[in-house]
């Protein structure tokens, strides 16, 4: 008869599924421990202390690279900031820009600003958004003078960013 | 008949096993429950409604941009200052910086800019981001300025705005 266990047989079966739950159990903690599949959140800032001389071609601005590899498919938002100093230079209304640049593909928002005199300076910023496989990850800040190799970023150039599972 | 079927568990591998999971069970609930090992991010701003004019070669607070922060465990705050710089069309050109202090002490990186004092004036929201540790207890926070050249006002569309996540 199938419905008649003996008490061996369903302990058995009690500690097969009690063992199994236990395992579940486990799985979950450890997930939630490593933040790996809850709304665990990473965040984190480069900065730089030294400089970078503009140039006529969009170049990666020196010391402001962020390697990151999320555990699992993430989204990432990215405050930047470039400090933007004509440093002297004998500048004519000089069209200077910083773009975010994630694996190789610059996005499209750019910060924008004008040399007027040597004597022109701004910590100018934007944020991005972008999603992140879960793979490693470089992001870089970058930056041109579109008129002449003149200027440079300084040193008050930084950004912060935030890692939210997707 | 089902009704025949009387186990007879014993102190043995299945209490034991009930034991832990309820254990475990508790482990997890608790912690869920505090919030302890989930990170929920505090976030807020402070705008200030006042202009403020700086002065040379020493820093001052901004009036109004200042917040008391008590953290309850060890926490990253992140900052995105966003400084309303203005030349002053009486005293020059000029060179300006805001930072945020934490505690009386100045973080090193800048919102600065260089400003016409001669027409037309210039304005610019001059925007720097800043993350560093807090530790458990009450810290403040508070946006500073100084003219570095010359002298400009720091406009009241100035603010800064944080995060604050567990560590």
């Amino acid at each position: 008869m199938a419905g008649i266990l003996t008490p061996n047989t369903l302990e058995n079966q009690l500690v097969s599924r009690v063992g199994a739950l236990e395992s579940a159990l486990r799985a979950i903690r450890a997930k939630q421990l490593s933040g790996s599949d809850t709304l665990a959140t990473t965040v984190g800032s480069v900065v730089t202390a030294g400089t970078y001389n503009l140039t006529t071609g969009w170049a990666d601005v020196t010391g402001m690279s962020l390697s990151i590899t999320p555990l699992v498919a993430s989204t990432i938002i990215v405050a930047a900031v470039w400090d933007l100093n004509a440093n002297g230079a004998a500048v004519v209304n000089d069209s200077v820009s910083g773009r975010l640049d994630i694996d190789g593909t610059p996005q499209t928002d750019l910060v924008y600003y004008i040399f007027r005199v040597g004597t022109s300076r701004a910590t100018l910023g934007n944020i991005y958004v972008a999603s992140l496989t879960a793979a490693a990850h470089t992001i870089k800040m970058q930056a041109i003078n579109n008129t002449a190799a003149r200027g440079r970023v300084d040193v008050n150039t930084a950004m912060t960013y935030w890692l939210f599972a997707s | 008949m089902s009704s025949i079927v009387t186990p007879q568990l014993p102190a043995n591998s299945l209490s034991t096993k009930l034991d832990e999971l309820e254990r475990l069970a508790a482990d997890i609930r608790s912690k869920q429950n505090t919030g302890s090992d989930v990170q929920v991010p505090l976030v807020a701003s402070v705008v200030t409604a006042t202009s403020h004019t700086m002065i040379i070669g020493a820093w001052q607070d901004i009036p109004g941009l200042t917040t008391d922060i008590t953290v309850v465990e060890a926490s990253t705050i992140l900052v995105l200052l966003s400084a309303g710089l203005s030349g002053n069309p009486f005293l020059g050109d000029s060179d300006l910086s805001a930072t945020i202090a934490v505690d009386g002490t100045r973080q090193t990186d800048e919102a600065r800019a260089w400003m016409s004092g001669s027409p037309p004036i210039d304005d610019i929201a001059a925007l720097q981001v800043y993350a560093f540790s807090l530790a458990t207890g009450a810290h403040t926070i508070k946006a500073q300025v100084q003219g570095n050249v010359g002298l400009g006002v720091v406009l009241q569309d100035s603010a800064f705005a944080y995060w604050i996540f567990r560590q």
